[in-house]
């Protein structure tokens, strides 16, 4: 039977598991923060919301559901997207001027982590399940194949080599090139069906 | 969906050199997608250290991680539509069916073995219904018969009601 004493040495193993495994992540979450900063990875702010992403993701690692490391990337984003806002906000009213129009490249962002709740879920996620795999389609076997064990089997690359029988580099390269191709015509066909709605 | 494992047992092997520097010294795209997948296994130390001292590579590093963060999101529609589709759509249960009308036609086999009844009860009640249509048409039609029995009936109503009055027994009524 486990005993008071078993059950809290469980619990503080855990917490040490996840505790070692998120910091192992921070240099990762320090990239993602500049990246989306567009700052240099030493400055001080990319260095502060480092932190304050690290310290959320510790203090609520028990909410994480599913896989620790989207989820705490996911929460670094967050953190640097709100000193981009909290940024923008203050230049606004510093200049007196109306809010600067968010880049491009964040407002792809944006759409990706914080997606505003549509009218009707199952619509737009039959929608967008459509375009992904009328994408997936256009893509050839072998990064199409890369990309689905990855992300959607969660194998690791050399699991991957070895279930398709080939060579761990030509995994990697598929999965470079795949997810670059991806992204590109995911978001050819969203500017395309933006257009036909215009039009 | 499932997440691709970043650590683990010893790598086997790693990705070969000609794949993991670009040009100017700095960690190539393929080695940096893999880093920001989780894949730190299968890449030599010096990349890594590399890379963390290096602000172009962390900046690709990020750009790598975002990316990585972004297709499986688009994926994870595609798992959870099926999952979707599969809840709201269920398979038409068809054995479950097919059992059911088995036993439906099992419960019929009594009735069936009884048919020759039901046909002589049909052939009953059609007899009667001659029988009831004559004598409503004798009545109803302006002939001396019709009449005689209409009154008779009639007769014979009152006459049976007076019976049944004087052999019931009295009730006492007291003031």
């Amino acid at each position: 039977m486990l005993s008071a004493a078993m059950i809290t040495a469980h619990l503080a193993g855990t917490e040490a598991t996840v505790e070692a495994e998120t910091a192992e992540l921070r240099p990762v979450v320090r990239a993602v923060v500049a990246c989306v900063l567009r700052e240099r990875p030493d400055s001080a702010d990319v260095e502060d919301c480092t932190s304050e992403a690290m310290k959320r993701a510790l203090e609520s690692s028990t909410k994480a559901r599913g896989p620790l490391r989207p989820w705490v990337l996911g929460i670094a984003r967050h953190v640097a997207l709100d000193t981009l806002r909290a940024r923008q906000r203050q230049r606004a009213r510093t200049a007196q001027l109306p809010e600067e129009a968010p880049s491009s490249t964040t407002a792809v962002v944006d759409r990706l982590v914080d997606p505003a709740a549509p009218v009707d879920e199952q619509m737009e996620l039959a929608e967008r399940a459509a375009r992904v795999r009328r994408v997936l389609a256009t893509l050839p076997e072998g990064p199409r194949k890369a990309l689905e064990l990855f992300h959607m089997e969660g194998l690791a690359y050399q699991e991957i080599a070895k279930r398709l029988g080939v060579p761990l580099g030509t995994v990697a390269t598929w999965v470079n090139r795949g997810r670059r191709a991806m992204a590109e015509a995911l978001e050819d066909d969203v500017q395309d069906a933006r257009r036909g709605g215009r039009s | 969906m499932s997440h691709p494992k970043s650590s683990g047992a010893p790598p086997a092997e790693t990705l070969p050199e000609e794949l993991i520097w670009a040009e100017g010294g700095h960690a190539s795209d393929i080695a940096l997608t893999a880093l920001g997948d989780g894949q730190a296994a299968i890449l030599p130390a010096s990349v890594l250290t590399h890379v963390q001292g290096c602000p172009t590579c962390t900046q690709h590093l990020g750009h790598a991680a975002l990316l990585s963060l972004h297709v499986a999101r688009e994926l994870g529609t595609v798992a959870a539509h099926d999952h979707a589709v599969a809840t709201t759509r269920r398979p038409l249960p068809r054995l479950a069916i097919a059992i059911g009308l088995a036993v439906a036609l099992l419960a019929l086999l009594p009735s069936v073995k009884d048919l020759g009844s039901i046909s002589t009860t049909y052939t009953h009640a059609a007899t009667l219904a001659r029988v009831l249509r004559a004598v409503a048409q004798a009545a109803l039609s302006p002939s001396p018969l019709g009449l005689v029995l209409t009154y008779g009936t009639a007769a014979a109503l009152v006459v049976a009601g007076l019976v049944v009055v004087k052999l019931l027994p009295r009730k006492e009524v007291s003031s």
